[in-house]
């Protein structure tokens, strides 16, 4: 009897010891499992009365993966620029053509062009009711430029605002950064160059403001609290659960509030696409991104709800400039050239995305708002730089190889492509694969890794051949072609002309990089069509050298459902605003 | 008894320590790191991080105040989830992991003892035979797949479950099922084997000779020797479910821990990571110590030293 | 004492009948304990069928690839993911049509092999037509049918009453569906609406030259003889490659619990006391740490591949093996044959070998049977988080996951290699009962 009644008491202790987890955690791990309970409970009754009154609920928004954080000042991903914009809005703001007034009400600039006054609106408060001003703007940027903070987001700074560089090296003084608060209302920057699009630039994630009291006070991690997450935007942290969703709810110090008709936003973070989409259909999620792959075709002939858009960016392939057999400008053409771009859009990818003929985008503007590129009708760019968008060059790979002196790919050895492990970049890299055995007779083999993993192997020139991209916003080259400037450590080539202290561990010299950073340096400091034809130069530098081979321009494709919400407003640079959504159902 | 527990208690935490030892050597032995993300390359930024974390410091250093820190409760701070501590995210995750692997474990032991030994009472008969099929079919059907097709089936084409997530109870079945089915199936094999394993004995058909009755036969003579075999498995199953699994997280869209373990593998979240496994290994040593003693209680042969 | 009285006359002696020589022999021939486990076995028919299956998968995988035409590697991105089975629209010149899930066309002929993908012409995405033209005919697929049906099925939806019921003739393509299929209802309930919607109905319409094809043939993909995937690989071959990969993981993991397993825990449990305690921390340690950390470990010094998998698997895979074994032999080494062999002065080694572990086998053969499904998993879960063996290269794990991503629309993907996995397992472990009754002593008759 006794030891029946031990047994009973052990397996209820060891499931109170499991429930309890260990140490000092148990009181709050079964509140935080209470709490959630009650949670889904209220959640329950939010939805039945949802279905009563129609428009009182949450527009629903899938995340496709967790943010790591969304403090504006510190950010790098671009899950959590969609977050940050719903919370906090800067002196412009993006919209569907562009940009508009947002804190900001005017600006001036100086005859010079390098000298901007923001003129703040009064009536801007951050959610716990204090008023916006300048100085909240010049603690924000500023706070970028400190070593000790070591923002990820730093280049956005160091690269436009003078004085910023400087003080992030320790040369110059923190009241140096020419970004200052005149008074309450008037907010000065001063750029190192003319930068016509600086009052597009700055509705980027990385120039909203942060209030200092609750941001100093709560330290590292201030955003994720709904206490301490004190925004300025159209809504405000409600709640956050790691890895399963975050509410936000409408901001109602927010100066245009009225314009908000929506209660609030529910971001659901749902990583597994298939199951994001099952989701969709069954009316459970409004607004989502990053489809299944395999079936946009299919989505995009169905689906009215669809949006397919072009991103503003390029896919290509790196070449370790500094290693065998990469380091042959020969070799990179070959396989540059030997490439089936239009195969790999319309049978392989599926999506939409145009094949490529140059880094830039087509969808990036000339200062007169034209094209880099020339389309042709079928909605491909023309050739150029002897890649051919609709078919692989064969011949001109083959005798570039055999220049090389790999003729036939004789005596060339096997190299490994790496690549950022998700379906589509499998797939694509296993067709690579195929197309350069087939064309050129030379033996590739495939390595996955972990984006995170795979970013420092790139960044520190680890491979011999791995896919890359990168986009930008559309109304700028600088954004897109500046990942090739010497002085740059996401220069994954590793194609530099000159040291950086920034990559230590390159240290063979690429002379071809030369005239590259020349024409981006005489881009940067002018204006115009001056401006266009320096980039064409930099663009041009970069083909002759060929340290990567541009593939194809992504497309953006996402859904909103029409049937249930309205007027979703998706930016030049492909992001949601949820500002003025209606939800009809 | 209580001598028997104490050792094991003392081995247990020597366990854990060796644990956390191992983790430690294994975090510092793989290479990349969590501060690698795509617009960051400064190294001076990344040597101003690595200060603010502590990596700068000696290993020995890190080590100390690594065991000191564990011992107090505190799991560190992630790297990646930038503001939040381990156990915020563990205390976020875990419960979510721990309902549908309680469940899970309930599913199992009492669906597992009953239809093992239904199928051992009726050896060889109809119902024994389309159980063992079931239940070998059911080891071999790859989770994902499973869960896959029961959202198919119950999501799409029914709609009598929501298609992710558990925001009420429905969205727990399909978690719960996929979950135990695996154990489920290992259980009732398990379970019938041993029960025909004990019908054979010579007390049962002492038993039986001085007129028990069945059910007091069964149930006093024959579970209770059948289920130590299970019991042994209880330990480390329990350890399992509660866990969470990674393929069923991500299918369902459940916050679970087994889905934010992988990810801050995969992620190479050093703090999450330590955390979360010397987490797991303090529920698994926990989980093992009490079936441990408890198997000593229902066993009458086995003696404690 | 006369000596001579003592000699028998070799009279008295008499010679045998050679039958009766034999009297003392044993009838049945003295078997080892294999030989004896293998004759019963033989008399499993279950078990029998079973290892041939094994036995034909496996020389299957390592045959087949050296005359199948196909490699596992080689694409044909035309033909990417056609199906084993299509149902095809026949035209005039002898040629059938395979209208894909993507509103594309392919042409084979009228015996299922594949000729290619149609020319491609104009496609009119506002009135949602595709147009092809097949050796100078014009094929039309005009795939606006669900759209058109979807926004009927939206406004049923509003007009839907208390009952649930609704209309038929209220939307065009339930009329169609019935005229169609026959049994005219007049109301239906909106959840066979919407099933009829997502499910049943046809969604395209397939003209060619004017004149809507109706008649549709089922024709066995002769190309290849599963379909192909994504990149337009043969299906077959690469499950045949899967075969190897997985096969060799759940060989290997098999072996490994039967050797390290084995010995680790029945040494652990007969010898018992503090190295018992030891030993079982040691298994305890090794067993808490997840594997995926073990596998990114070995990676770095090994590469990425098969044989981290296999180092990582031969690190933690014999663990749970151990424990049971102890357990048995903590149980064992209590009962009196044991007893019996060490009075005999029979050593450790022996009594382990001959006495402990045979009356394990049943066990040990469950246990073996439960972990090589349970290796060919974790194989598929380590290909999926990308820490298996690298692409091209595919193993059963590694192409279900790949089909994961397309279940919805090309679900025979993940059919045929989730039917590869599930029976291989199946049959190791109605081989492995076999086993079990054949070996283990307490079933003997």
């Amino acid at each position: 009897m006794m030891k029946r009644k031990l047994a009973l008491f052990l397996s209820a202790a060891m499931i109170a010891a499991a429930l309890s987890g260990c140490g000092g955690g148990s009181s709050e791990t079964t509140a935080a499992a209470t709490e959630s309970q009650t949670e889904a409970a209220a959640g329950e009754t939010t939805a039945a009365v949802a279905d009563t009154e129609g428009s009182d609920r949450y527009l629903v928004w899938r995340l496709y993966q967790e943010p790591k954080q969304w403090d504006p000042t510190n950010n790098s991903e671009s899950v959590s620029d969609a977050i940050v914009k719903q919370l906090f809005e800067g002196l412009t703001v993006s919209t569907a053509d562009g940009f508009k007034p947002g804190i900001a009400e005017s600006w001036d600039v100086s005859e010079d062009g390098k000298t901007y006054t923001f003129h703040l609106r009064q009536d801007a408060k951050w959610s716990d009711g204090d008023p916006v001003t300048a100085k909240d703007f010049e603690y924000s940027w500023r706070r970028i430029c400190d070593p000790s903070f070591a923002s990820e987001a730093l280049q956005t700074m160091t690269d436009y605002v003078q004085g910023a560089q400087e003080y992030f090296d320790g040369t110059g003084s923190y009241d140096d950064i020419k970004a200052t608060a005149i008074d309450d209302y008037t907010f000065e920057v001063v750029l190192k160059n003319v930068t016509p699009f600086f009052p597009q630039l700055v509705a980027n994630d990385v120039y909203l403001p942060v209030k200092q009291d609750v941001v100093e006070a709560a330290g590292e991690g201030w955003e994720k609290k709904p206490e301490t997450c004190v925004s300025n935007g159209p809504f405000m942290l409600e709640e956050y659960q790691v890895g399963s969703h975050m509410l936000f709810k409408k901001n109602p110090n927010y100066y245009d509030a009225d314009a908000v008709s929506i209660p609030g936003i529910k971001a659901v973070i749902i990583t597994d696409d298939n199951t994001a989409y099952q989701a969709y259909q069954a009316g459970e999620i409004d607004v989502m991104d990053h489809l299944p792959s395999e079936q946009i075709p299919q989505i995009v002939a169905e689906d009215p709800n669809v949006i397919v858009s072009a991103d503003t960016g390029a896919q290509f392939l790196n070449f370790n400039v500094d290693k065998a057999p990469f380091d042959n400008v020969h070799v990179r053409k070959a396989v540059t050239y030997a490439i089936d771009r239009k195969q790999l859009v319309e049978q392989v990818l599926k999506d939409g995305s145009v094949p490529a003929s140059g880094f830039i985008a087509p969808t990036c503007e000339t200062t007169e708002g034209g094209s880099f590129r020339t389309m042709e009708d079928d909605g491909y760019p023309a050739e150029e730089y002897g890649i051919n968008p609709r078919q692989a060059n064969v011949e001109a790979a083959q005798q570039e190889l055999a220049e090389a002196g790999y003729p036939g790919g004789e005596g060339f050895p096997s190299v490994e492509l790496t690549y950022a492990n998700s379906d589509k970049n499998k797939k694509t890299c296993e067709a690579i694969q195929q197309m350069l055995e087939e064309n050129l007779g030379i033996t590739v083999t495939l390595r996955a890794e972990e984006s995170n993993v795979f970013t420092s192997t790139k960044n520190n020139g680890n491979y011999q051949m791995a896919t890359g991209g990168w986009t930008n916003s559309p109304y700028d080259a600088s954004g897109l072609i500046k990942l090739f400037y010497s002085q740059n450590g996401n220069n994954t080539p590793q194609w530099r002309w000159k040291e950086y202290i920034g990559a230590p561990h390159d240290t063979t010299l690429n002379p071809g990089n030369q005239a590259f950073d020349e024409a981006f340096d005489k881009a940067m400091a002018s204006q115009g069509t001056a401006r266009d034809d320096a980039w064409r130069e930099a663009e041009a530098a970069l083909m002759a050298d060929m340290p990567v081979a541009p593939l194809y321009y992504p497309s953006f494709t996402a859904l909103v459902n029409q049937d249930q919400v309205e007027n979703v407003e998706l930016t030049t640079s492909n992001s949601f605003m949820f500002k003025q959504a209606v939800i009809i159902q | 008894m209580i001598r028997y527990i104490i050792k094991r208690v003392i081995s247990a935490i020597i366990t854990i320590w060796f644990i956390m030892t191992l983790t430690f050597i294994l975090m510092k032995a793989i290479p990349g790191d969590p501060f690698s993300s795509e617009k960051m390359a400064d190294p001076v930024i990344i040597e101003n991080i690595k200060a603010k974390y502590g990596l700068d410091k000696p290993l020995i250093e890190q080590y100390g105040k690594y065991l000191y820190d564990y011992a107090h409760g505190d799991f560190g701070i992630s790297y990646m989830k930038k503001g939040l501590t381990t156990n915020d995210i563990i205390s976020s995750g875990f419960p979510y992991s721990l309902r549908i692997g309680i469940w899970a474990s309930v599913l199992v032991l009492v669906l597992g003892i009953f239809f093992g030994i239904i199928a051992a009472l009726r050896q060889n008969k109809i119902i024994d035979r389309v159980l063992m099929i079931l239940a070998t079919l059911g080891a071999t059907i790859p989770s994902f797949v499973f869960a896959t097709g029961f959202l198919f089936v119950f999501s799409k084409i029914l709609g009598w479950v929501p298609s992710f997530g558990v925001d009420n109870w429905k969205g727990y079945i399909g978690p719960v099922i996929v979950s135990a089915l695996f154990s489920l199936a290992y259980v009732v094999r398990l379970m019938r084997t041993s029960t025909l394993d004990v019908l054979n004995q010579d007390y049962i058909r002492t038993a039986r000779a001085k007129g028990l009755p069945e059910w007091k036969v069964m149930g006093k003579h024959v579970m209770r020797n059948a289920i130590l075999p299970v019991v042994t498995y209880i330990g480390p199953m329990f350890a399992a479910l509660i866990t969470g699994s990674f393929v069923v997280e991500k299918v369902f869209g459940i916050p679970g821990i087994g889905n934010l373990f992988t990810n801050s593998i995969l992620n190479r979240d050093y703090t999450l990571i330590m955390g979360i496994t010397v987490f797991f290994a303090v529920i698994l040593v926990i989980c093992i110590l009490v079936v441990d003693i408890l198997y000593v209680l229902i066993d009458p042969r086995i003696k404690y030293q | 004492m006369n000596d001579e009285s003592m000699k028998i006359s070799s009279e008295l002696w008499e010679p045998l009948e050679p039958e009766a020589k034999d009297a003392e022999k044993i009838e049945r021939p003295s078997l080892t304990f294999f030989q004896d486990g293998w004759r019963r076995l033989k008399a499993n028919k279950v078990a029998m069928v079973s290892m041939i299956i094994i036995a034909v998968i496996t020389i299957g995988a390592i045959v087949i690839p050296w005359f199948w035409p196909y490699t596992y590697k080689a694409q044909n991105l035309d033909l990417a993911n056609i199906p084993a089975v299509m149902d095809t629209y026949p035209l005039e010149n002898g040629k059938n049509i395979y209208v894909t899930p993507q509103y594309t066309v392919v042409v084979m002929d009228s015996k299922g092999n594949l000729e290619g993908l149609a020319e491609s012409g104009r496609k009119d995405m506002i009135g949602k037509k595709n147009y092809f033209s097949v050796d100078g005919l014009e094929i039309c697929v005009d795939y606006s049918l669900y759209s058109e049906a979807t926004k009927e099925y939206k406004s049923l939806e509003k007009k839907v009453d208390e009952t649930g019921m609704v209309k038929v003739s209220d939307a065009q393509y339930l009329v169609d569906y019935f005229a169609q299929n026959g049994g005219g209802a007049e109301e239906i309930s909106l959840t066979e609406a919407s099933n009829i919607l997502e499910n049943k109905m046809t969604r395209v319409k397939v003209t060619c030259g004017g004149e809507e094809l109706t008649e549709q043939v089922r024709l066995r993909n002769h190309t290849y003889l599963l379909g192909t995937d994504g990149l337009g690989r043969d299906l077959f071959i690469r499950i045949v490659y899967g075969a190897r990969i997985s096969l060799t993981v759940g060989f290997f993991a098999a072996f490994i619990n039967f050797v390290v397993g084995v010995f680790y825990g029945a040494i652990a449990g007969y010898i018992g006391g503090e190295l018992d305690n030891i030993m079982m921390r040691v298994i305890d340690i090794l067993d808490s740490i997840p594997m995926t950390l073990y596998v990114i470990l070995i990676m770095v010094v090994v590469g990425p591949g098969l044989v981290s998998i296999i180092l990582a698997l031969g690190l933690t895979f014999w663990v749970k093996m151990a424990r049971i074994v102890r357990g048995q032999v903590l149980t064992l080494k209590q009962q009196e044959f044991v007893k019996a062999a060490v009075v005999t002065g029979a050593d450790t080694k022996r009594i382990i070998i001959k006495h402990l572990i045979p009356n394990m086998m049943g066990p040990i053969m469950v246990n073996i049977a439960m972990q090589i499904p349970s290796a060919i998993f974790n194989e598929a879960f380590l290909s999926f988080v990308g820490l298996g063996i690298s692409a091209p290269m595919a193993s059963w794990g590694t192409l279900c996951n790949d089909a994961l991503a397309g279940i919805y629309v090309y679900p025979y993907q993940m059919v045929f290699p989730a039917i590869a996995i599930s029976v291989t397992i199946l049959t190791f472990n109605l081989f492995s009962d076999g086993l079990r009754d054949a070996f283990d002593p307490k079933q003997r008759k």
